[in-house]
């Protein structure tokens, strides 16, 4: 039989196609192209994960970053407003520079504030109006007239005027959190013309694009390309911004993307405006030391020592020209290439209608405008500045000044303040030049103050003012030698000594119980027998002051010192005697308070109040002082210091005989030159040595002192006035009897127990009632 | 060698007059009053030499004192009398602190400065402002009275009734 073999019809059932044959090359095509489309999803939405994470991450970075600049209003920080009125010692020319410093232009139109006018024996000033700690003043019109070197009336708008005030230096704006000074502008102070310029030069399309715009970098190229220079950038404003708050030199493609998705991310979340307005405060302009310059309001107060709102279009536009390259475009190093770039800004202005063909023209014709140098546009005292955060940190922790807008109130006067460090810049200048020292060797600081008050009116760190660096005026602890002999004096005057007794100037050595013998020696190795206190005072002799301290006993002297400055000396030995004391000038300046302010402890003090933003005070720091010292005696001590000038080691001083009081000091083998003096207004404290705390062979005398005398001289020495008191009496110079001028060389002196006092043989005393009575009455 | 001077008959009889006329003065003065005179204030800021307002009305009339001479001071002065008339310690404060700093050492101010931290409280400022105000006033007789009776009015407010009423004694609170 015969199997039937019969090929396999495939089975048709209805609408059904045949199934194929599935080769397996096309099985693993079809698993490929399956698993990559797979991998291409999951890869694709990992990456979009970590993407999206990173754009997060980017998003807090930037969007925080941005929060925290804008929001965050910088601290004012104020010196004293000059206050004028009829009789003020200030003149004409005084006025007007100080008006200047505050940015004030002479012009012949005095529409806006922000103008004077010199006229015959006076001046008319538009004064800018300023909300004060206690009241608020418009801008107003005045007219002052001088006669010699007084204030002799003043008028506004016909009526006269008995006291008003210049608005107070801005002499610092910092962020207390990072320390850098910004000068904040809302979007409503940002000049119209500054906004439409920015757009015009930096970022044509600025309104439109999110974050980055090809058509901009296209452009940029075309220009660069035409012009052969670096005429534009491809950036947005918004990248530029970004860059700023990151600054780095890095140029890589994986930053520049960084930066672009920043910008985007910032164009999403904020307004054109709020961009702008960032940009503006925040843009790099300059370095100056370790000062950096950033936003458009300190850049014009740093180039232009005016507020922002007051500057013309030519110097707006020199302000834009710097953006591009701070280095490259600096005005005070290429002026001409920062000239070049300002006007063809200028001419972009015009070509897009931002000002007239008139105004551009007078704009081009304009110099560049600047200030003199880096150190002279806008007030700017890093020295005194430490002071016055070392106070706030006293009272404030950090978070509480980070309210926005605080108003600090200072007692600094920046004349005051210019002429000392002009005083420590010329004198050590002449100094080295005279000694033949290298420039540069030798380093001063000078602390001012108010003799009544204690208000700091100036303080120098070092002798270049305006570069941050060590504050040797708070921080550098020195030797003060011979300065510390009045309050050894002091002790003794309230302790029965007087003027007129009779101290041992001879050789001594003390062996302190648990220390080296010690034998001190004076200044010339010499020695001069009995003398009377006074002349020993005024000759700053050692071996007569170390006889004393030991009569007073060196814990008595040391317990007086402890009572004047609220702290106990470190030296325990009797070289304190001989100023073997570590002290800053700050520190001394509160010693010596003690004499000028005729018998109170009134500490430095640098801050007046702190205001917030709406005016209310944050705290009001009222006058600090603490009675130490008799009236009496602190102004018998006051009478000695005058006579140091007049007779002592302060009488090469051209002021010495004008009714001012001063003492000298020396450290050991020279390494520190001191001076401390005042007169019925302000107390110098002025120190001199090197910092490497090597000799310079100078005395008080021949260093400290001389700056001294550059202070008196730029503003005149206000001489004291001595109450008349009973108890002065004429004694010899030399000996401490009590004479008359016709029989001997003497000085006059409150002497509080006459009676203990030798007459000079030969002499004709005519005593007074009062001694006669007192000697008849006290046997 | 100290030697005493030999008395001479010119200075002998010299010596009797001015003992007799001592004698004369020193019974006036221990009478202890203080000589006080009320006059009305101008109360604006012209500058007046009378007796400026305390503001106080249950208060005796000021002491006669001096004005400060700088014309400034006298209109902060007058300023600073109207807010603490109107109660606004705080601006009179400012305003007086402000006169100080043209005038540092007038004593009046130094009073009226007491006064003001006085009445917000601040016994220790007001306590070494008086003292201050007592050391500049020196010799002048009414300023001195005025300080010591603002540091009076301190030690009241202290609770040291026994040392306010010693001054008030010996300086003679005027009664108006």
């Amino acid at each position: 039989m015969e199997k039937k073999t019969q090929s396999k019809k495939p089975k048709k059932s209805k609408g059904k196609k045949p199934a194929q044959p599935q080769s397996r090359v096309a099985r693993l095509r079809r698993w490929l192209w399956v698993t990559l489309l797979k991998g291409v999803m999951w890869a694709s939405l990992a990456g979009l994960l970590i993407a999206a994470g990173y754009l997060y991450y980017l998003d807090r970075h930037i969007s925080k970053t941005f929060e925290g600049r804008r929001w965050s209003v910088p601290a004012q920080v104020y010196a004293q407003p000059l206050e004028l009125y009829p009789g003020k010692k200030l003149t004409n020319a005084q006025l007007q520079a100080e008006l200047r410093r505050l940015g004030y232009r002479q012009s012949a139109d005095l529409e806006a504030p922000g103008a004077y006018q010199p006229i015959p024996g006076g001046v008319n000033v538009h004064l800018r109006g300023f909300a004060f700690m206690e009241a608020t003043r418009p801008a107003m019109l005045v007219q002052l007239m001088f006669v010699g070197d007084r204030i002799q009336r003043m008028n506004t708008q016909g009526k006269p005027l008995d006291l008003v005030r210049l608005e107070p230096a801005v002499i610092g704006s910092f962020f207390p959190s990072h320390g850098e000074d910004r000068v904040i502008l809302t979007p409503e102070q940002v000049p119209a013309l500054l906004a439409a310029g920015l757009k015009a030069v930096e970022d044509r399309n600025f309104d439109e694009h999110t974050g980055f715009s090809p058509s901009g970098i296209a452009r940029a190229a075309l220009v660069n390309f035409r012009s052969g220079e670096l005429q534009q950038g491809g950036s947005t404003l918004t990248q530029q911004l970004v860059k700023s708050y990151f600054l780095t030199n890095e140029r890589t493609i994986q930053r520049k993307l960084r930066e672009l998705a920043m910008a985007v991310i910032l164009e999403l979340r904020f307004s054109k405006e709020d961009l702008l307005t960032s940009y503006i405060n925040e843009i790099f302009l300059g370095q100056n030391g370790a000062r950096a310059i950033h936003g458009f309001g300190l850049g014009a107060q740093y180039y232009f020592n005016k507020p922002l709102n007051e500057l013309p279009p030519d110097q707006i536009a020199t302000l834009i020209s710097i953006i591009r390259g701070p280095s490259y475009y600096n005005p005070f190093r290429y002026p001409q290439r920062t000239l070049g770039r300002r006007d063809r800004i200028l001419d972009t202005f015009l070509q897009d209608g931002l000002i007239s063909a008139n105004t551009h023209t007078q704009a081009k014709s304009q110099p560049l405008g600047v200030v003199d140098s880096p150190n002279s546009g806008g007030a700017y005292y890093p020295a005194f500045m430490d002071l016055v955060r070392m106070e706030l940190s006293q009272r404030y922790s950090a978070s509480d000044l980070r309210s926005r807008g605080l108003r600090i109130f200072t007692t600094l006067r920046p004349r005051t303040q210019e002429n000392a460090q002009q005083a420590v810049t010329s004198t050590l200048a002449a100094i080295e030049k005279e000694r033949r020292l290298s420039e540069g060797e030798l380093q001063a600081s000078t602390i001012v103050t108010d003799t009544q008050t204690g208000e700091v009116l100036a303080l120098v760190g070092g002798r270049r003012g305006r570069v941050d660096g060590f504050n040797r005026a708070i921080n550098a602890k020195r030797p003060v030698g011979s300065v510390i002999k009045p309050l050894i004096v002091l002790t003794a005057l309230e302790n029965g000594f007087e003027w007129s007794s009779t101290l041992e100037d001879k050789n001594i050595t003390i062996t302190p119980a648990n220390g080296e013998p010690w034998s001190p020696r004076n200044y010339d190795g010499k020695t001069r027998g009995e003398l009377p206190m006074i002349k020993a005072l005024a000759l700053s002799l050692n071996l007569a002051t170390v006889d004393l301290g030991n009569r007073l006993g060196l814990s008595t002297v040391q317990r007086r010192f402890a009572d004047l400055l609220d702290y106990a000396p470190v030296n325990r030995y009797p070289s304190f005697f001989l100023g073997a004391e570590p002290m800053s000038p700050l520190r001394l300046s509160e010693l010596y308070g003690n004499f000028a302010s005729g018998g109170f402890r009134v500490p430095p003090k640098s801050v007046i109040a702190v205001l917030d933003e709406q005016g209310n005070a944050l705290s009001h720091h009222p006058f600090e002082l603490e009675q130490t010292i008799e009236p009496e005696v602190a102004q018998s001590l006051t009478r000695g210091l005058e006579i140091v000038m007049q007779r002592g080691t302060g009488r090469t001083s051209p002021y010495a005989q004008q009714g001012v009081a001063g003492k000298t000091g020396t450290s050991n083998d020279n390494r520190d030159s001191w001076f401390a003096g005042f007169d019925s207004s302000q107390l110098s404290v002025v120190w001199v040595g090197r910092d490497d705390n090597k000799p310079t062979g100078l005395t008080g005398t021949s260093g400290a002192m001389r700056i001294w005398n550059a202070m008196m001289r730029a503003q005149g020495p206000s001489p004291l006035a001595m109450p008349p008191s009973e108890n002065l009496i004429a004694i010899e110079y030399d000996t401490g009897l009590q004479a008359t001028q016709m029989c001997a060389d003497v000085v006059v002196l409150p002497i509080a127990r006459p009676d203990t006092l030798g007459i000079k043989p030969g002499c004709k005393i005519k005593s007074s009632f009062g001694d006669r009575l007192r000697s008849i009455f006290s046997r | 060698m100290i030697r005493k001077n030999t008395v001479n008959h010119t200075e002998c009889f010299r010596g009797i007059c001015l003992f007799a006329l001592t004698g004369i003065l020193a019974a006036c003065v221990s009478s202890g009053n203080v000589p006080v005179t009320e006059r009305g204030s101008g109360g604006d800021t012209t500058p007046t030499t009378s007796a400026p307002q305390t503001g106080e009305s249950t208060k005796p009339a000021e002491i006669l004192i001096k004005p400060p001479t700088n014309s400034a001071a006298q209109t902060l002065l007058a300023r600073a009398d109207t807010a603490m008339a109107e109660q606004q310690t705080d601006t009179a404060i400012v305003l007086l602190e402000r006169a100080i700093r043209i005038e540092p050492r007038e004593a009046l101010l130094w009073i009226k400065l007491s006064r003001a931290h006085l009445i917000q409280g601040d016994d220790v400022t007001a306590f070494q402002h008086a003292r201050k105000a007592i050391a500049l006033a020196g010799s002048d007789r009414n300023k001195s009275a005025a300080a010591w009776l603002q540091l009076a009015d301190v030690y009241q407010a202290q609770g040291k009734s026994a040392d306010a009423q010693q001054i008030q004694r010996r300086y003679g609170r005027a009664r108006g």
